[in-house]
């Protein structure tokens, strides 16, 4: 029955994690130098052209980490609030949660498959971009696989946005009130993950922190909560 | 126990059963006790209403649903106050009441979705509140409006529907949907409002549910698909010993399906008994006097008390020899003790002092509102 609500969640939700795939997928190709800047090509050239355009280097120009951080983010904002959202709209919750399985476990199989599928969305191109970084005469730069852990901590820095969107969308607060304090607090820590790059190993913890107190928060909500 | 309240009591201080059948019943429960045990026996099996066949679940003492103290507040005001319901294994029970009046919290409540703030639901005679996956699997519910995922298609909905359940019957659920022309590979938005409460209908059976707790599921239905809807209900389910809750607006429907109502006045149940019951229990009673009506003594049972022109009208619970001897006290020209259909005995019961505004014609007519008097 996991199986059916996995299979159900990811029909709703693929075409985001398309999105973010395909944004991604610009990102990588600005890095490999196959596309334009995204961000050039999203303001239609109105931004000034970034002086090192020609010369980036994969995992050491900034704008990875910094275009991965926007598109992830969105990505989990979009997942986290259409998972639960699209429930409360359409008033299926009524439907879903009298199905006979325990609640905890329809949340966690919705997180798993967002959170999944954010994952996958991000992680599998930042991957690609490190598979060709490390083939000898692709581009002129070092690469060491150690590069590849801030982007792939900004990755899973970005689940914390997803639950925290998920907590804001579940949570029957206002809007304007408490509703989106999850999403700010989420907002800090991805910023505390992009930012601290010398110390690694602080921005996993943060973001197994956030995830934890996030995933504990989202299933004390839906045992509260009432639909 | 079939309780009637006069809608301004709170429930538990009156009962429904007046004294006279409050006696019948006392009456046959000694004439029973001085009979053998044999032929006690005999005529209770012939009491027994015969069934075309037999149920397939075990009819156990407890009742399907159970409340005890059920309460729920919205902003400061009870929704749903202090509800005691007993429904039976078996029993059709149509759930009324108006707009607001708590059905729906109600049903919800039932079905876990809302938390009490007081009291206790028990279905199939485990506790709502931890109510175990198994036991959910044999109560289906089908909420307000039939919401379902509009992007799948019916056969998409099976599919992610049947593996929670290990009693879902394939063939049940594709007769269900062959019987209603429903086309399987359309997505579920682009199916009418019946196409939809056809869909509800087929998914909450075919997991083979002991218990069906259904919330308005004719709501928006025109009057073809409604019918079509409650007669497969009703061949469906009932036939084979079922207990089902139904909350409903349209009378007819609850007076052709249900075996025993509910109504709800301002979150608080004040009937609660069979349906024949309850339409015998109210009568109308029309005063014409020759000049200006003559008041009405405050009086037990009362439930609503209104001038319309020469005539005054009393709508009353338990229409005994004392009320007629207070209105023939009055010295009208006639009485006329009209019985109720289940709508007129609704609408009278229910709604309160408040009233339509009167339609004037010429000056003639005009309608006072004298309201609730419901003196117990």
């Amino acid at each position: 029955m996991y199986k059916a609500l996995a299979f159900k969640e990811l029909r709703e939700t693929a075409w985001i994690g398309g999105i973010v795939f395909a944004a991604m997928a610009l990102v990588i190709l600005d890095q490999i130098g196959g596309a334009a800047d995204p961000w050039r090509l999203v303001s239609f050239g109105m931004l000034p052209i970034d002086p090192f355009e020609s010369r980036k280097i994969p995992f050491v120009h900034p704008g990875l980490r910094q275009n991965l951080a926007w598109v992830a983010g969105a990505g989990g904002l979009a997942l986290g609030f259409r998972q639960v959202l699209g429930e409360s709209f359409r008033s299926t919750w009524l439907f879903l949660l009298h199905r006979p399985a325990p609640r905890t476990g329809i949340m966690l199989t919705k997180l798993v498959v967002g959170a999944g599928l954010l994952v996958a969305a991000t992680a599998i191109p930042v991957l690609i971009l490190a598979i060709w970084a490390a083939v000898p005469g692709t581009h002129a730069g070092p690469f060491d696989w150690r590069m590849t852990n801030a982007p792939l901590r900004i990755c899973g820095g970005a689940t914390g946005v997803y639950l925290a969107a998920f907590l804001s969308g579940l949570r029957e607060a206002r809007w304007y009130a408490t509703r989106l304090f999850p999403l700010a607090l989420a907002a800090l820590a991805m910023f505390w993950i992009y930012a601290i790059v010398w110390w690694p190993l602080t921005g996993w913890f943060v973001a197994l922190v956030v995830d934890a107190v996030y995933m504990a928060a989202i299933l004390y909500t839906t045992r509260v909560r009432e639909y | 126990m079939n309780l009637i309240h006069p809608p301004d009591k709170p429930a538990g201080v009156f009962s429904c059963l007046s004294k006279r059948a409050f006696e019948v019943a006392i009456r046959f429960f000694f004439s029973m006790s001085m009979l053998p045990g044999s032929v006690r026996a005999i005529l209770n099996d012939l009491q027994t209403p015969m069934k075309a066949t037999p149920p397939p679940f075990p009819m156990p003492s407890a009742p399907a649903i159970e409340t005890r103290g059920l309460t729920k507040y919205y902003g400061g005001r009870p929704v749903v106050h202090a509800l005691d319901l007993r429904i039976p294994v078996g029993c059709v029970y149509g759930f009324l009441g108006r707009n607001g009046a708590g059905k729906s919290t109600t049903i919800r409540m039932l079905t876990g979705m809302l938390h009490p703030d007081a009291g206790e639901a028990i279905l199939l005679g485990e506790n709502v509140a931890d109510l175990a996956p198994a036991t959910r699997a044999r109560v289906a519910y089908i909420a307000e409006g039939h919401p379902l995922y509009g992007g799948m298609t019916i056969d998409a909905l099976e599919r992610f529907t049947r593996p929670f359940y290990t009693r879902w019957s394939p063939s049940l659920f594709a007769q269900i949907i062959d019987h209603f022309e429903l086309p399987r590979r359309k997505r579920i938005r682009k199916l009418s409002n019946g196409q939809r409460a056809q869909v509800s209908l087929a998914l909450a059976v075919a997991p083979d549910p002991e218990l069906l707790i259904l919330d308005d599921p004719t709501l928006g239905l025109d009057t073809v698909v409604r019918r079509d809807f409650l007669e497969s209900l009703i061949q469906i389910i009932q036939r084979e010993g079922r207990t089902i809750l139904f909350s409903s607006h349209v009378l007819g429907d609850v007076e052709r399906v249900a075996d025993r109502i509910g109504i709800m006045v301002d979150g608080v149940l004040r009937v609660d008994c069979p349906t024949e019951h309850f339409k015998q229990c109210l009568r109308k009673v029309v005063l014409e006097f020759a000049g200006t009506p003559k008041p009405f003594p405050q009086m037990e049972g009362i439930v609503s008390d209104r001038v319309v022109g020469q005539r005054r009208e009393l709508v009353i619970v338990n229409y005994v020899d004392a009320h007629r001897e207070a209105a023939e006290s009055l010295g009208p020209a006639s009485i006329e003790v009209v019985e109720l259909n289940l709508e007129d005995a609704f609408i009278e019961y229910t709604r309160g002092p408040r009233r339509s505004l009167p339609v004037f014609d010429g000056g003639e007519a005009h309608v006072q509102s004298a309201g609730v008097q419901g003196a117990a």
